[in-house]
């Protein structure tokens, strides 16, 4: 029993990761109906400036450091490439994000070389003890770092001038316009918040006891678990993006533990597959209805 | 508006299929220019070190998956991330088909002919499989539920080591060859067979046969593009609901897609294993048959174009020639040569290539190298009018 | 222009106390009309009235709650969308759905889709059989784009053409289908008062030459009322009237659901 409990604990804690994940990614697909690409890039990144600045600004310092790059590094993405395209279409836009994530991760890796750092200092490899259970500090500052950070994010949302403008240019972008609402504006906020909730999230993805590997090509793949979550949530809920992330944490930990850890990555996916064959625009989204 | 056309029996017969009204000389120019392209790809390797053998038949593995994605993607409009599963059950379909029965590794002992055709068709038939769910979604959800595929086949490819051998051994295929004649390479003590004093071994042949069955994937593309099968994929990309009411069943067409492209990409799986001259499963979901082999064929027919055949043929040349290429290009200088970490090499430095020339098409020219392909031939017609 | 390639007989399409619900919302309530053989029926309304439902419902698109459509003896409820073509349906529509890219030609041989055979392999090794059938369906298909008066435009993208040369090309993909019933979806959007009358003169002409029926939506009462046999009038769903042009006109329930309209707009 003690041990499916830590098994849940450790999963909801992976699944608090990924939401923040799938939830950056959910906010870009709402703001511009782009899916981004190049999500775990973004990340990536994220994680590599802590690792270059932990030196001399120390642990925290670089945090805030990598997560502000993250998102500023969304921001010039958006910027300078996604908003200069001015024929593409949405789809192709998507396509447009494969590119950056090849490019911008793969100089990541290269400037790795042979160095996997971990990114979790304060947290890593310190395990918790509750009586008889025994939980990843990871996992459990994850889960309360994602709650005060989907907290905050679901208050602006709901409540802010700028969750407005957001919900009022995913609605309808031409109406949201011509009330006035700044579409780019919108739009460059959207992909900010995004980097900056990726680069939160690869503070607990580099960690041993997140996935054993610290910052490389690994940490790209875990993040690439972020479309599952956000897909199976549907693309443009934002709720359903932080079900979607708790769903393919546990997932992932309850495979990993009951099936076989090799089956842990696949289990995601085909739980993902099983779930878009039932509902085909994820469990929250909208169907799309195709005018003639 | 017109007026009546007169329709007697004898008016019918007479009466000639629609033509574009395009100058003979064009028409002339682009047969020879096929014409002397497939010479000269006859002639190299004549002519060649095996270093730019390997690379070109590297080359046309890519044009052959490349083109079975265009005809997905371009053509019928499904996005799929899942070509490297379809590589990879075309490359187990080769190796379990042919190879020999009784051991204890998986084999039928099929000739490798029949291995190949297997390979192609078992490749179509798990498309064909994956119809329920391309059938009801669309768009992105798609291709993210046919990224799942890849894992499965890296689970598979991992788990089941009588299929595909174990990930640190592998399986040894066995090599191509038809009408007694074969592509592996010559048995000891047998004379080579020589073409223009020119002795034909393993490398050279194997151009030959992936040569063959590259212009054969091309041709076939070429004509459904043209015809029924293409107009139907097109009409599906374009608005499914008109589509259907016009009588396209939109299930069929992309089941039938899906079916066209796996086949296109076992075909190149196979051609994969007897290139490497072994198959064996990854480790990890990046690898021979992982997510990054999906994204490059998704790299070159973005680049090539979306839908274009020949686009999808320039787009492989581009990602998978190059990484090959370049070291043989810079062999002796020390340009990429590094190895350390943070080094250059050639693969980097190929997806740096065409990381930068998807973001170059998308904000530039969406249709890829085949509209700009397109601009220029209405621009030398042009000119070739006024002049 | 010739007769169908295809033998072509004419049923009645008979649309029986067909209702749709959309949830709480009932789109169209047990509307039942008839168009008759070889003639033009318009259907008519303000907006919102149903029109657009009930052209989808009929070709499939929409699943009907209750009632049905039969075009002669064969039900058309409850059959999916592509087969509307192979019974009899050729439909065009409000947004032209054309393939923008390919050429007039091309998107015109969609139509031809249902009556063609060949897949990929029969097509991509250039069967003879296929080879023919392509040949042949493209005779076809630009003998009606002549007739039509877009035959010199066969090899343009269609989506260089001027809007109301592209609403030919839809129509001549939906006639490429060799349908019983033509079912035109507002043809006349769009277009100034000239554009509106070689319209109803080319769908004048379609009956006349093939003796199929035209089913059409529209907003242009000149256009309804010089071209239409029959008028069917729906309000919120219900159908309101369905008589001859000039009845309809003088109709005080039609008149009162176009309230806020002056009278010359509907004379």
């Amino acid at each position: 029993m003690t041990t499916f409990l830590q098994i849940v604990v450790n999963g909801l804690g992976k699944g608090a990761v990924y939401a923040l994940l799938a939830l950056g990614f959910v906010v870009i697909f709402k703001a511009t109906e782009v899916v981004n690409f190049a999500h775990g890039s973004l990340a990536l990144l994220g994680g590599y400036v802590v690792f270059a600045t932990r030196p001399t600004l120390g642990w925290a310092g670089a945090a805030a450091v990598g997560v502000l790059s993250a998102g500023i590094a969304a921001l010039v993405v958006e910027r300078l490439m996604l908003s200069r395209a001015k024929l593409a279409s949405a789809d192709s836009l998507a396509l447009l994000t494969i590119g950056v994530d090849i490019v911008v991760t793969e100089e990541i890796v290269r400037r790795l070389g042979t160095r996997i750092p971990f990114l979790g200092d304060p947290y890593d490899a310190k395990p918790l003890h509750a009586g008889d259970v025994t939980i990843f500090r990871t996992q459990f500052v994850a889960l309360v770092v994602s709650a005060l950070l989907l907290t905050g994010f679901f208050l602006a949302f709901r409540y802010s001038a700028w969750g407005l403008a957001m919900r009022a240019q995913a609605e309808n972008r031409e109406a949201a316009a011509l009330m006035g609402i700044r579409s780019w504006r919108v739009t460059a906020s959207a992909w900010l918040v995004a980097g900056v909730l990726a680069g939160v999230a690869v503070l607990f993805l580099a960690t041993q006891d997140f996935s054993g590997s610290g910052l490389s090509r690994d940490t790209h793949s875990l993040a690439l678990a972020a479309f599952p979550a956000a897909i199976l949530g549907g693309l443009d809920a934002t709720s359903g993006a932080v079900v979607g992330g708790l769903v393919v944490g546990l997932a992932e930990a309850l495979s990993a533990q009951y099936i076989s850890f090799d089956f842990a990555k696949s289990a995601v996916f085909i739980v993902m597959l099983v779930v878009l064959v039932a509902r085909p625009s994820g469990l929250f989204g909208t169907r799309e209805r195709q005018r003639v | 508006m017109s007026e009546t056309i007169t329709d007697t029996p004898a008016a019918q017969q007479h009466r000639a299929a629609p033509r574009p009204d395009r100058p003979l000389w064009t028409v002339l120019l682009r047969w020879a220019v096929a014409l002397a392209v497939l010479l000269v790809l006859l002639y190299v390797p004549l002519i060649a070190t095996r270093p730019w053998l390997r690379t070109g038949e590297y080359a046309m593995i890519g044009a052959v998956g490349a083109i079975g994605l265009t005809l997905l993607s371009g053509q019928a409009g499904q996005l799929s991330l899942a070509h490297g599963f379809f590589l990879l059950t075309g490359g187990v379909g080769y190796v379990v088909l042919t190879a020999p029965t009784g051991r204890s590794e998986l084999g039928f002992g099929l000739p490798p002919i029949l291995g190949l055709v297997g390979a192609v068709a078992l490749s179509a038939l798990l498309g064909l499989a994956f119809a329920p769910v391309s059938g009801r979604l669309r768009g992105i959800y798609l291709g993210v539920a046919s990224l799942s595929l890849v894992f499965i086949g890296l689970y598979l490819g991992q788990s089941l080591s009588s299929l595909a051998g174990t990930t640190s051994r592998g399986r040894d295929p066995v090599p191509f060859s038809i009408f007694g004649i074969g592509f592996g390479d010559p048995e000891p003590g047998k004379p080579v067979f020589q073409l223009l004093g020119v002795p034909l071994t393993a490398t050279e042949r194997l151009w030959y046969l992936f040569l063959a069955l590259t212009v054969i994937a091309a041709v076939l593309a070429t004509a459904a593009v043209r015809g029924r099968p293409g107009r139907a994929w097109r009409a599906v990309r374009d608005n499914e609901a008109a589509a259907s009411v016009l009588g396209v069943s939109v299930v069929r067409a992309k089941a039938g897609a899906f079916a066209v492209s796996s086949g296109y990409a076992g075909l190149a799986g196979a051609m994969t294993v007897l290139w490497f001259g072994l198959l064996k499963p990854d480790e990890s979901e990046y690898g021979t048959y992982g997510i990054n082999v999906s994204i490059a064929f998704l790299a070159m027919i973005i680049v090539g174009g979306l839908g274009s055949v020949l686009g999808a043929v320039i787009g492989a040349v581009l990602v998978f020639g190059l990484p090959l290429a370049l070291p043989i290009l810079t062999s002796g200088s020390s340009l990429l040569s590094g190895t350390g970490g943070g080094a250059i090499t050639p693969i980097i430095l190929t997806q740096f290539i065409y990381g930068a020339a998807i973001i170059a098409v998308v904000m530039f020219e969406p249709g890829g190298l085949a509209a700009i392909g397109r601009r220029l031939g209405t621009l030398l017609s042009r000119r070739g009018r006024e002049g | 222009m010739t007769a169908a390639a295809v033998a072509v007989d004419v049923p009645p399409l008979v649309v029986d106390e067909l209702t749709v619900r959309f949830g709480g919302l009932t789109a169209l309530d047990a509307v039942s009309f008839t168009v008759a053989p070889g003639t033009v029926h318009a259907l008519i309304g303000p907006n919102g009235a149903g029109k657009s439902t009930c052209f989808n419902a009929i070709t499939g698109l929409y699943k009907a709650t209750s009632g049905s459509v039969r075009l002669g003896e064969r039900e058309l409820t409850r059959t999916p969308p592509h087969r509307m073509a192979g019974l009899g349906i050729g439909r065009a529509f409000q947004n032209l759905a054309l393939s923008p890219g390919s050429t007039v030609l091309d998107n015109v041989l969609v139509g031809r889709h249902s009556l063609g055979r060949g897949g990929f392999l029969a097509t991509g090794l250039r069967m003879p059989w296929a080879v023919r059938s392509e040949r042949r369906h493209a005779e076809r298909a630009a003998e009606i784009c002549e007739f039509l008066g877009i035959g010199d435009h066969l090899f343009r993208p269609a989506g260089s053409l001027p809007y109301g040369d592209q609403k030919r090309v839809d129509i001549a993909r939906a006639l490429a289908v060799e349908p019983a019933v033509l079912m035109l979806d507002e043809p006349a959007a769009g277009m100034n008062a000239a554009e509106t009358a070689e319209i109803a003169r080319t769908i004048r002409d379609v009956r006349d030459a093939l003796g199929i029926s035209v089913l059409l939506v529209e907003h242009d009462m000149g256009l309804v009322m010089g071209i239409a046999d029959r008028v069917t009038v729906l309000d919120f769903g219900r159908l309101i009237a369905d008589d001859a042009p000039a009845a309809v006109q003088r109709d005080p329930a039609v008149i009162r659901a176009y309230l806020g309209a002056e009278e010359d707009d509907i004379s």
